[in-house]
């Protein structure tokens, strides 16, 4: 009977401190930005050295088709004629699951995760103030 | 032996279906809604993980430890004639120590930190209300972080700003969904206690015996 007791004490409080440690974690969706910032200044570089079949490979699939439909042309020659600014550092990363938002010296790039990587969502993007979107040249739509 | 501890195996397994039910569901809508924004779909098990199931099933759990820790503390202090939920009048408060049965006053088969009196006593007298209090904190805390991160991704989808967790658990999106629950559970758990003054379920430990008077208190089979 005691023995019992004790069984059930000693589970309970295992639940309890497991399910603390569930509550805390669970809650965390944060993690690290090398991939975001890497495929947002890759982007960037790309562009501003010409380099349109790599500037695409680094599109998400929406927005490579959003704007090719939109110019009427292949991606790598409709990218290289947007007004991407050229870029050489990042400034600032910020990532909630599978989305970022990364700030580069010169341009704001807000960039997803698909299966193959880090893609970029949206590029060359204006501030219109804190309670508006971003006004973005490239986007998916 | 099950047959002893049938509530709380009844409803551990009725949880543990409702919330593969919910996941599955969630999965579905979140999957749903990043092909229609051209995004990456998850897999089951990285949903299960995710913030945004996180914050559905926290902001839940917050609200119904909540709603059980309110109704185990005010009905120390608060008594409602007719309920079997209620003390009788006049017996408001944390009682006596012969009446609770602590320590001079415990019994043999008394648990042990109800004998020995001082902090123990004191601790184990409110032992209820601080794990289910402790579980709320912890689930709204929870809720909170989970629910910013899924809020901030949302703001990105749109190429709008995020907002830090000081910003998010001010904003409408936090108090919206956390109110949103509050207000059901105060709802059920006040308007079971008020029903069960006339109303009866002939068996349930929740009612008075069918025949009971209807301003008989506290009064359960």
């Amino acid at each position: 009977m005691f023995a019992d007791r004790g069984y059930c004490e000693a589970v309970i409080m295992r639940v309890c401190v497991g399910l603390a440690g569930l509550l805390l974690l669970g809650g965390c969706g944060h993690g690290a930005t090398a991939g975001p910032s890497s495929a947002a200044l890759g982007f960037a570089r790309a562009v501003t050295a010409h380099q349109g079949g790599r500037a695409c490979s680094l599109l998400a699939p929406a927005t490579r088709a959003q704007l090719e439909s939109s110019q009427g042309k292949p991606c790598a020659e409709a990218v290289l004629g947007q007004s991407v600014p050229s870029s050489n550092a990042v400034r600032r990363a910020d990532q909630y699951g599978t989305e970022s938002r990364v700030m580069l010296d010169k341009d704001v790039v807000f960039v997803a995760r698909f299966s193959l990587g880090w893609r970029v969502v949206a590029a060359a993007c204006k501030d219109r103030g804190q309670k508006l979107p971003y006004d973005c040249q490239i986007s998916g739509g | 032996m099950p047959r002893d501890i049938g509530i709380g195996l009844a409803f551990g397994i009725l949880f543990l279906v409702a919330l593969l039910g919910q996941a599955i569901a969630g999965f579905d809508v979140y999957n749903n809604e990043q092909v229609s924004q051209g995004l990456q779909t998850m897999t089951f098990v990285q949903y299960l993980v995710s913030a945004s199931f996180m914050a559905d099933v926290m902001e839940n759990w917050q609200s119904e430890y909540l709603q059980f820790l309110l109704y185990i503390v005010a009905t120390v202090w608060l008594v409602h004639r007719g309920s079997p939920e209620s003390k009788q009048p006049g017996d408001e408060g944390r009682m006596s120590d012969a009446k609770q049965l602590v320590g001079a006053h415990a019994k043999r088969t008394s648990p042990a930190w109800a004998k020995t009196g001082g902090w123990r006593t004191w601790v184990y007298g409110r032992s209820l209300s601080l794990v289910m209090g402790t579980i709320f904190v912890l689930s709204w805390l929870s809720q909170s972080i989970a629910g910013w991160s899924t809020y901030d991704a949302s703001q990105l989808r749109a190429y709008e700003h995020p907002v830090s967790w000081p910003g998010y658990v001010t904003s409408a999106d936090f108090w919206s969904r956390t109110l949103q629950n509050w207000q059901s559970e105060l709802l059920a758990v006040g308007s079971m206690a008020v029903f069960a003054v006339y109303l009866r379920e002939r068996g349930s430990s929740e009612s008075k015996l069918v025949g009971s008077a209807h301003d008989a208190t506290g009064e359960t089979p």
